[in-house]
C-alpha cells in the first residue's frame, strides 16, 4: 500500500472518518490495528517481529522508571539497546558481513564454504528501531517517564503515516501527542494537511518518478554513456531521491496532521545548502539529529580536541551510511560526507543551528558548489555496487562525447527549476504550505498546476519509494 | 457572500481556471494524432481489439484464436484456416511480446471476449528469455498501457478510462512526458506507437510478397536486445503454464506451436546452448502441461519462404497455415507432432508425428 495508490487513499479515508468518531482510547486501539494492517500488507510475517521489539523497550522503560538504582537503570538500557540493534543487525546485516567475511578469507586465499541463508529485510525495520532507541534513551535519561500503556507504546512504534520510512519521531515528541486526548483538527490544519499530501505527491510523482527513467537510463549505461549523459542522470538522481523522500516525508505529516498529530519536518530545502554542514542540518534532519544526539554526542561530541571531534564525525557518519544499507556503497558513501563534514570544520566552518538563512545572489557559487559535492556522492549511495560507481564516475569525468536525449535534459532542467521554486519559496517564507498563504485565485491556480502535475505523470504502476528499502 | 465563502470561490476560480486553460491547450496544439498511438504500445493492438469488441457485439463464435507475437501475426492466416477446417479462426497475435505478455493479452482481454474451444500458442526462443530488456520494456508498456488498464477494468482504470474519454490533456499527457519527441511530432520520433498495419477480416494481416533478404543490423538488433541475457525456466516458463493452467480452468484447449525460423535467426544466439536451453524449456512445459504440441522450428530448410529472419512470407504463411488446419483433428487430439515442408517456389507443409 502505497501513499500515491487509491488504496491507501481508501485505507486512510475510512481510518479517518471511523477515527473521529471515538473516544481517546478507541482512536488509539484504532491507529494500531490500522497501523498492524498496514504493516500486513507488506508482510504479515513480520508483524511478530514488531511486536515483539515493541514489548521489549515497553518492559525496558517500564524498568528503567520504576528503580532508582542507575547500575539496574542502566542494565535495562543496555538490554533493550542490545536487542534491538541484535534484531537489526541479524535481519539487515547478516548477509552483508557474512559476504564481507568471504571476501576476506578469499582475499587470503582461503576457500570458505559457509551454509547459505537468505535473510528477508523487514520493511520499516531501521526507522522503527531507531525510533524505539530513543524511547529507552530518553527514558534512561529521564527526558521522558516512561508510559504505563503498551497500547499507546504500540502506536508510537507503529504508527502507519510514518513507520515505514520516517520522519524517525522522538518519544518525547510524539508519545506524549499519542498519549492526551486530541482535539478534531480546524480549518486551517484540515488544509493544510490536505495541501501537504498534495505537495508531497507532486514531489513523488512530477518529480521523482518523473525524472527516474532518466537516473535509471544513465546508471544502467554507465560508461558506454557519453559524459553530459552521465552528468544529466547524476542531477536526475539527485532531484529523484529528494522528490521521492522529501514527498514521502509530506504526505506522511499531512496524513498525520488529519488524525491531529504533528510529525516533524524531515527536509528544510537542502539543495539551498551553502556547505555540507549546512546540508546536514536540512535533509533527513529526523536521522541526522538522531545521530547527532544519540551517536555523535555520546562519543564525545566536539569535546575531546579536534582530532577527536574529526574520528566522532567519521564514526558517525560512517555508521549512518552502513544505516542506510548493507553495502560497501553506503559506507563509502558516509564516510566520504564524514570526511567533508571534517574538511569543512577544519576550515573554520560552521552552520549556525535553527532556520537555515535566505541565500542571497552572493550564496550562488557556494550553494552550486554544494549540490555539485553531494550529487556526486549520490553516485555512490545509487550505484549497486563499488565497481558500477567507480565506472560512472570514470565515464563521467572522461570529458567523452556522445549522444544526448533532449526529452532527459528538458525533464531534469523543468523538475529543477521546479525544485528550486518550491524550495526558495519556503525558505524565504519559512512555511512549508507557503501555497495557502497567497492570495486566492493565485493559490487556487497552484493548486490546479500541482494536480495537473500530478495527473500528467500518473497512470501505470505507482513507484514505490526509494526510502522504503531501508 | 461571507468573507471565508468568497475567499472559497474565488480560489476555486483561479483552480478552474487552470483546468480549463490546460484542457483548451491541449485541443488545440494536439489535433492532429490518432487516438490509439497513446492507449496501446503498439497500433497493432488497438486495431484489432476494434475487430475483437465487434465479434463480441455480434456474438459471432470465434472457435480457434491464434495468440503470439509477430511471427504468429504474420505467419498464420486465419482466413484460410477458417475456411479449410470450417471452424471459426481470429489472428490476435501482434509484434512484441513475449509470453508474459502474451499471456495478459490472452487471458485478461482476449479469451473472455471470444470465448474460443481452442487457442493457438505461438512460441520462439525470444518470447522464452527471462532476462531480455527488450521484452521486459515491452512488458511493461503493455501493462502500463491505458488501454490494458482500461480493458483490466478495476475502478480506477475505468475511472481513469473515462476521463481520458473526456479529457484530451489526460489523454495525451502520456506524450508530453517525452517534450521534445512530442514537439517535434514526427512519425519516425513517435516510433512504434503508430505504425499501423493493414489487418483483414480475422486479425488477417495484408501483406505483399517479398524475397527474403538479410540484414546483418537486424541480426545484431536481436542477438542483442531481444535474445541478449539469454535465460529460460523463470517469468517466461511460468508464463505459459498459467496460460494453459487458466484456459484449462475455462474449458479451453491450448495447442502450443514451436514457430519456423532461419538459419540467420539461429545464427544470432551467440551460442548451440541457448537453443538447447530454450527446447528443454518447450519439452519442460510439454511435460508438466501435456499441451498438444506441434514442432515447425525447422519445418523450412531454406529461408525463401520468409520475408525476414523470423516472419514468413506470404506463401509460407500459407503453407504453413495449411499444415495445421489439414492436420487440425490431429492436433486437437493432443498429439505431437512435426512439420515439414517442402523447397518448392510455392512450399507444402506436412505434419508427422513427433518421434
Amino acid at each position: 500500500v502505497l501513499f500515491n495508490s487509491l488504496e491507501f487513499a481508501a485505507f486512510a479515508t475510512i481510518t479517518l472518518v471511523l477515527y473521529w468518531t471515538l473516544r481517546l482510547r478507541g482512536q488509539n486501539a484504532l491507529l494500531l490495528i490500522a497501523s498492524y494492517l498496514f504493516y500486513s500488507a507488506w508482510d504479515w510475517r513480520f508483524l511478530s517481529l514488531l511486536i515483539f521489539q515493541s514489548l521489549v523497550d515497553y518492559v525496558a522503560g517500564l524498568g528503567i522508571g520504576r528503580s532508582d538504582d542507575d547500575r539496574v537503570r542502566k542494565r535495562y538500557l543496555i538490554g533493550a539497546i542490545t536487542i534491538n540493534l541484535l534484531v537489526l543487525a541479524t535481519f539487515k546485516y547478516f548477509g552483508f558481513f557474512v559476504d564481507s567475511a568471504i571476501g576476506l578469507l578469499q582475499w587470503l586465499g582461503l576457500e570458505p564454504n559457509p551454509p547459505l541463508l537468505e535473510i528477508i529485510l523487514p520493511i520499516g525495520i531501521s526507522f522503527y528501531t531507531f525510533q524505539s532507541i530513543t524511547y529507552s534513551f530518553d527514558v534512561y535519561r529521564r527526558r521522558l517517564p516512561p508510559t504505563t500503556s503498551f497500547l499507546n507504546y504500540a502506536v508510537f512504534v507503529a504508527y502507519f503515516p510514518h513507520m515505514i520510512a520516517g520522519p524517525i519521531q522522538r518519544a518525547n515528541h510524539l508519545l506524549p501527542q499519542i498519549e492526551r486526548p486530541r482535539t478534531r483538527p480546524t480549518v486551517l490544519q484540515v488544509r493544510s494537511g490536505l495541501f501537504l499530501i498534495v505537495m508531497g505527491l507532486f514531489k513523488k510523482v512530477a518529480i521523482a518518478d518523473a525524472v527516474a527513467g532518466v537516473a535509471n537510463e544513465a546508471f544502467r549505461m554507465g560508461s558506454n554513456a557519453g559524459s553530459a549523459t552521465l552528468l544529466i542522470g547524476v542531477v536526475a538522481f539527485s532531484l529523484q531521491i529528494y522528490g521521492d523522500f522529501a514527498g514521502y516525508s509530506d504526505c506522511a505529516r499531512g496524513v498525520s496532521r488529519l488524525f491531529g498529530i504533528e510529525l516533524t519536518r524531515n527536509f528544510e530545502q537542502p539543495y539551498l545548502s551553502r556547505n555540507i554542514t549546512e546540508f546536514w542540518r536540512t535533509w533527513h534532519i529526523s536521522l541526522s539529529s538522531w545521530l547527532h544526539d544519540y551517536l555523535y554526542i555520546p562519543l564525545g561530541g566536539n569535546q575531546g580536541g579536534k582530532l577527536i571531534t574529526y574520528r566522532n564525525l567519521m564514526l558517525t557518519m560512517l555508521l549512518g551510511g552502513l544505516w542506510h544499507g548493507a553495502s560497501w556503497t553506503f559506507v563509502i558513501w558516509g564516510g566520504l560526507h564524514g570526511l567533508l563534514l571534517s574538511i569543512h570544520r577544519a576550515r573554520g566552518g560552521h552552520a549556525p543551528r535553527g532556520r537555515p538563512a535566505t541565500p542571497r545572489w552572493g550564496d550562488v557559487p557556494p550553494v552550486l558548489a554544494t549540490f555539485a559535492g553531494v550529487s556526486l556522492l549520490w553516485v555512490f549511495f545509487r550505484s549497486g555496487t563499488l565497481t558500477q560507481a567507480m565506472d560512472y564516475l570514470g565515464g563521467l569525468f572522461s570529458f567523452a562525447s556522445g549522444p544526448v536525449n533532449l526529452d532527459h535534459l528538458i525533464l531534469v532542467l523543468v523538475s529543477a527549476l521546479m525544485v528550486l521554486i518550491l524550495d526558495l519559496g519556503q525558505r524565504i517564507t519559512g512555511d512549508h504550505s507557503v501555497v495557502l498563504r497567497w492570495s486566492p485565485p493565485v493559490r487556487g491556480a497552484a493548486i490546479a498546476v500541482l494536480l495537473l502535475s500530478v495527473l500528467m505523470w500518473s497512470g501505470g504502476d505507482a513507484q514505490p519509494f526509494i526510502y522504503f528499502q531501508f | 457572500m461571507k468573507k471565508g465563502t468568497r475567499s472559497a470561490v474565488v480560489t476555486l476560480v483561479g483552480f478552474l481556471t487552470v483546468v480549463i486553460g490546460a484542457e483548451v491547450a491541449a485541443r488545440v496544439w494536439l489535433p492532429a494524432i490518432p487516438p490509439d498511438t497513446h492507449t496501446w504500445p503498439r497500433a497493432e493492438i488497438g486495431q484489432k481489439l476494434e475487430q475483437i469488441d465487434d465479434y463480441e457485439e455480434r456474438g459471432e463464435a470465434i472457435e480457434v484464436l491464434f495468440v503470439g507475437s509477430s511471427q504468429m501475426a504474420a505467419s498464420t492466416n486465419p482466413q484460410l484456416f477458417t475456411e479449410q477446417t470450417g471452424l471459426s479462426g481470429y489472428n490476435a497475435a501482434f509484434a512484441g511480446p513475449s509470453m508474459s505478455t502474451v499471456g495478459r493479452w490472452l487471458l485478461d482481454i482476449v479469451e473472455p471476449k471470444l470465448t474460443p474451444d481452442v487457442v493457438v500458442v505461438g512460441i520462439a526462443s525470444r518470447d522464452s528469455n527471462d532476462r531480455s530488456r527488450k521484452n521486459n520494456k515491452v512488458h511493461r508498456a503493455f501493462l502500463n498501457s491505458p488501454g490494458y488498464r482500461q480493458e483490466s477494468a478495476n475502478l480506477a482504470s475505468q475511472f481513469e478510462g473515462w476521463l481520458e474519454d473526456v479529457s484530451v490533456f489526460m489523454r495525451y499527457r502520456r506524450l508530453m512526458r517525452e517534450p521534445a519527441t512530442f514537439l517535434e511530432r514526427t512519425d519516425d520520433e513517435l516510433g512504434q506507437q503508430r505504425i499501423r498495419k493493414q489487418i483483414g477480416e480475422r486479425g488477417l494481416r495484408l501483406e505483399e510478397p517479398v524475397d527474403y533478404r538479410f540484414r546483418p543490423s537486424s541480426q545484431r538488433s536481436l542477438s542483442r536486445g531481444t535474445l541478449g541475457n539469454f535465460h529460460t525456466g523463470g517469468r517466461e516458463y511460468r508464463a505459459v503454464v498459467e496460460m494453459h493452467d487458466v484456459l484449462e480452468e475455462r474449458g479451453v484447449e491450448m495447442v502450443l506451436v514451436n514457430m519456423p525460423l532461419t538459419a540467420d535467426y539461429l545464427g544470432a544466439h551467440e551460442d548451440g546452448d541457448e537453443m538447447t536451453s530454450y527446447r528443454e524449456f518447450l519439452a519442460d512445459i510439454v511435460a508438466a502441461t501435456g499441451v498438444s504440441y506441434v514442432d515447425a522450428e525447422r519445418a523450412f530448410d531454406t529461408s525463401k519462404a520468409f520475408r525476414d529472419l523470423l516472419h514468413l512470407d506470404v506463401e509460407g504463411r500459407d503453407a504453413f497455415t495449411g499444415a495445421l488446419a489439414d492436420s487440425w483433428d490431429a492436433i486437437s487430439d493432443g498429439a505431437h507432432l512435426l512439420m515439414k515442408c517442402n523447397n518448392k517456389r510455392t512450399p507444402e507443409c506436412e505434419l508427422h508425428p513427433a518421434r
